[in-house]
Parts: structure tokens; sequence; C-alpha cells
């Protein structure tokens, strides 16, 4: 009658119990074991490499792209990127480049500039110059911009004061 | 009786070794694995530090910088100390301490895109890494600044 009755662990005589202790307990230890391997794996092998360089390049490559682009002497009476914009936002325009207002003549050679040197490196990038939500030039490549607002970038801005108020210039560079 | 039981305990001791050792091998392989793994980005991290320090060291050299009554331009070189850079004898071997085993060039992209400057030109062997840095090249008899790359190509390797 005994014998035909299902044994719980706690039926089991003192002997017979130490080693299904034991073995839960090695059962417990190799779990832990494993849970703490995982997790070496996680944080030692799949652990993103740190790139000194690449921050460093974009920073230098925003602040150094505006500031260049903004001080360059231009073909239309060797005046700069940065008296152009002045004289876009202009209502009535003072510079004429061969027949060109200088915001024709600017829009293009900002797109030129950029695209020689960002986009020869494929850098994704956004350039805006605008006064008072009046966009005086807006130029894009790639996934950069304010359609892409998840994008990790480096941001420079620079503001040129204009007769029409404070231009406020933007370039982001994006990964 | 007894000796079997002697045998069978012995098995099992050989046989708890033999599982220890081929778990210490694993762990000490994976170990190596993981420390050649550190070893190599840390020769990575250090080659990048120097590819930017050779990069920090070109932008700010009074050799080349825009200068006026002694207030520097940053981010700027002179053509006229670019010109005259190119007559200096044994560059390689005068300016090694600053650059090491690079290659540094600088273009003008705009208005005249044919004008080049070969700096610095020794190369090493072996993988090397480029940084392009955007820089304004200043004419102080014009006054005109023009639109200009400072290429740097480092070489981790003699």
């Amino acid at each position: 009658m005994n014998k035909s009755k299902k044994q719980s662990f706690f039926n089991f005589p003192l002997g017979k119990r130490k080693a299904q202790m034991e073995i839960i307990g090695l059962t417990i230890i190799v779990i832990l074991i494993a849970i703490g391997l995982l997790f070496a794996v996680r944080f030692i092998i799949f652990k993103q490499p740190e790139s000194y360089k690449k921050d460093y390049v974009h920073s230098q490559m925003a602040a150094n792209m505006l500031n260049t682009l903004l001080n360059t002497n231009t073909d239309c009476h060797d005046v700069s990127i940065t008296e152009l914009l002045q004289d876009a936002a202009r209502i009535v325009k003072n510079i004429n480049c061969d027949g060109q207002t200088s915001k024709k003549f600017v829009d293009p050679l900002i797109e030129n500039l950029l695209n020689s040197s960002l986009g020869e490196w494929k850098k994704s990038y956004y350039f805006k110059a605008e006064v008072s939500k009046d966009i005086i030039v807006e130029k894009s490549r790639g996934n950069c911009g304010p359609d892409y607002p998840n994008v990790e970038k480096e941001r420079k801005h620079n503001f040129i004061p204009t007769d029409a108020g404070v231009m406020s210039v933007i370039l982001d560079i994006c990964s | 009786m007894k000796n079997k039981h002697a045998q069978v305990m012995m098995m099992e001791t050989i046989a708890i070794l033999f599982i220890f050792f081929v778990l210490l091998i694993i762990g000490f392989m994976f170990y190596a694995r993981i420390s050649q793994g550190t070893a190599l980005k840390r020769i990575e991290k250090i080659n990048e530090l120097d590819s930017i320090r050779v990069s920090q060291v070109v932008s700010f050299l009074p050799d080349f910088q825009c200068a006026s009554r002694n207030i520097i331009t940053d981010n700027c070189f002179d053509k006229y100390k670019l010109e005259a850079f190119k007559e200096i004898n044994d560059v390689e071997d005068i300016y090694y301490p600053f650059f090491y085993y690079s290659t540094i060039n600088i273009n003008e992209v705009y208005p005249d895109d044919s004008n080049t400057w070969e700096i610095y030109n020794k190369p090493g062997n072996g993988s090397s890494s480029k940084t392009f840095i955007p820089i304004s090249l200043y004419d102080p008899i014009d006054k005109k600044y023009s639109f200009g790359i400072l290429e740097v190509i480092y070489y981790p390797r003699a």
C-alpha cells in the first residue's frame, strides 16, 4: 500500500534527499555561471568601439566648414559669401554678379562647395541660411535635415547681421 | 568488490579532472581571445589619437598660419607661407618629430582648383587613416580668402 504511494521530495530518506539537494545546487550554480557568461559576452564582446577620430573629425568639420565657407571670397567682385548672403537678405539688392542677383549667384556656389567637400567625403549634410523665417539658401544631401530628427548630427550655428535682421546660418553634418 | 569500488572511484576522479582541465582550457582560450581583442582596440585607439594629434599640429603650426600684427586667424593658412615652405630642403627630416609617417597636402577648391601644396611626404607601410579638414587659404597681397582642404594621411607603421 505504502510502496504504490507517489513519493515526494520530503518523503525520501535523508541520504537520497541530500543527493537531490546537491543536484539542485549544481543546477543553480550552472544557471548562475551561464547568466554571468551571457552578461560578459553582451558587455565585453559586443561592446561598440569608441571612435575618437570620428567625433573629432565631425566636430572639426562642421565648425571649420561653416567658418571657411562664409569667409571665402567669390568671383563676384571678390565679395565674401557672408556679404552675398547679407545682400540676398535685402529687399533691394545692391550686388550684381554678371547679370545675376546675389541670391542666384550664392545658391549654386554654396551647393558646389558643399558637394565638392562634404559630398566627396560621402557625408550627409544640411545647410540653411534664414532671416526671420525667410529662407535664403537651403541645401541638403542624404539623410540629414528637419525630416530626419532622430539622426545623430554635429551642428554649427552662425549669426550674420543683415538689414532685414539677424541671419541664422546652420550647418548639420550627420553620421 | 572493494577493489572494484576503488577503481570506479579512480575513474570518476580522472573523469572529473579531465572535464576540469577541458573547462580550464576553454576558459583560457576565451580569456586569450578577449585580451587579444582588447589589445587590438587599444592599439587602434592610440593610432586614432596619433592621427588626430598630427592633424592638430598641422592646423596650428605657426609656419603656415595666417597672422596679422601677431593676431592669429584660426583655421587659416597663408598662401605665401605655403609657397615659401616649398623651398625648404629636408622637410621630411626636420618635421619628422611633428608629423611622423604621414602625407600632408593642401588643395584649393575655390576659386582656383588647380593650386596644390605638398607639405610633407613620408609615407609608411600598411594601413593609413585619412583626415580632411576644410580650411581658408589667405592671400595677404590681394587680401582674399579661398576655400581649401587640408588632407592628412597618417600611417601608424614605418
